[in-house]
């Protein structure tokens, strides 16, 4: 790689070499603009299938097809279709982070991305897809999964003790279940927020049977919570990620209550109207989430003798 | 078990308020539920089984405050508010079924 660098600038002190530098910098140019022809034409004639445009494929190759077409016309070799390469950062920025700033991943970016990579890099892509299609056959049949098990059982058998990779898997299961358990003991599940000396009410009017002595005025709460599903991920726990989401939102939910009741009792409150609870995401960290749940309402001071 | 957005209850008397009663569920924090939600959405049209999941997952919500209102003794649910909130998520599609209301007694 050095010394085809090398060769090259050495190539360019005679006027031989700068000519054909420069006819493959042409060759280059003229495939990018191909290319980019292409894919404005796609994007002009919305040549698309399920909101996928077609130029992300065909532009890439179109440009390398160009790019190579006229370099075996005028130098006799291939200039390794950088055209290509070029319209594929082209397309991936435009139609990607560009146009589509908030597309969401899901199987058909994903596939949309393995395309266009396979049309940058086909010889690449190609073995990688060999390599992907092999494990999707040995994952399914379980093939790679009963050589590892025979290899684990042999070495069971051999050396009469358990594989690190079953006991570090058991030990993962123990802890997994621990972590959960720990994180939660010290809250009261089955606390009741109704028997805390306030009227928690969502009605917008006042309610009948029950007499408001004073308003107080708007209240409000908020509880910022993440969920840590990375982690959990990692630590292959995956089956009780929505268990575990849904106990941090109560938890998070309940403490925002708890924190508007303290709030209306210190200002003499025995009830809240309109109460309203809102969850938001505030901010998303790297495969996990930073969400709040907010509540308002309005503070009241009820007769004593309501319903 | 009664369910109404309203805060009042024509021609029914509210006895007495329980207070907040609230149910979530959840839908989609699955990575490889994730991941498949577009083809299955793609293959099943607008009608797909991602909106059964939805429709589900509100009922789940449902079934929870109905529950909790039972146990106060409460025979109906008023102000009853409903959302649908994305908590994000690793492929940005948790969503959350938020439901909540106003346990009461009423009678006719």
């Amino acid at each position: 790689m050095t010394s085809e660098i090398k060769n090259k600038l050495n190539n360019l002190k005679n006027k031989e070499g700068r000519k054909k530098f420069l006819i493959e910098i042409a060759c280059i140019a003229f495939g990018t603009i191909v290319g980019i022809a292409t894919y404005v034409l796609c994007l002009y004639t919305n040549f698309a299938i399920f909101g996928w445009n077609f130029g992300l494929v065909l532009s890439p190759l179109f440009a390398g097809y160009a790019e190579s077409f006229v370099a075996k016309r005028y130098l006799h070799e291939s200039t390794g279709a950088v055209s290509a390469f070029i319209l594929f950062i082209i397309t991936v920025i435009y139609g990607f982070i560009i146009a589509n700033p908030t597309l969401g991943f899901n199987v058909i970016t994903a596939g949309s991305i393995v395309i266009i990579i396979q049309a940058a890099f086909p010889t690449a892509m190609n073995y990688f897809l060999i390599a992907m299609g092999l494990g999707i056959v040995s994952h399914l049949s379980g093939v790679f999964k009963k050589i590892t098990k025979f290899f684990t059982g042999l070495y069971e058998r051999i050396f009469k003790k358990e594989s690190k990779v079953k006991k570090a898997y058991q030990q993962k299961q123990i802890y997994g279940e621990r972590q959960i358990n720990h994180r939660y003991d010290f809250y009261d599940m089955e606390l009741n927020m109704n028997d805390l000396g306030v009227r928690l009410l969502t009605l917008e009017y006042p309610p009948e049977g029950l007499k408001i002595k004073e308003q107080k005025g708007i209240y409000i709460s908020r509880h910022i919570f993440s969920s840590n599903r990375t982690e959990e991920i990692k630590e292959g726990l995956e089956d009780q990620l929505e268990e575990n989401v849904l106990i941090g939102v109560k938890l998070a939910q309940d403490k925002a209550i708890l924190k508007l009741i303290k709030e209306l009792k210190a200002d003499g409150c025995n009830g809240i109207m309109n109460l309203e609870i809102i969850f938001d995401t505030v901010g998303p960290k790297k495969g996990d989430n930073v969400n709040q749940v907010f509540l308002k309402g309005t503070g009241v001071v009820f007769e004593e003798d309501g319903i | 078990m009664l369910l109404s957005s309203t805060s009042t209850l024509d021609n029914k008397t509210i006895i007495k308020y329980h207070g907040l009663v609230h149910g979530e569920s959840l839908i989609g924090s699955n990575i490889y539920k994730d991941l498949f939600s577009g083809v299955r959405d793609v293959v099943a049209g607008r009608t797909s089984t991602y909106e059964e999941d939805l429709d589900g997952a509100r009922n789940e919500a449902i079934e929870a405050i109905e529950a909790k209102a039972k146990e106060y003794g409460a025979n109906g649910i008023i102000g009853l508010k409903i959302s649908y909130n994305n908590l994000g998520g690793t492929m940005g599609n948790t969503i959350l079924v938020s439901v909540y209301g106003t346990a009461v007694t009423y009678k006719d």
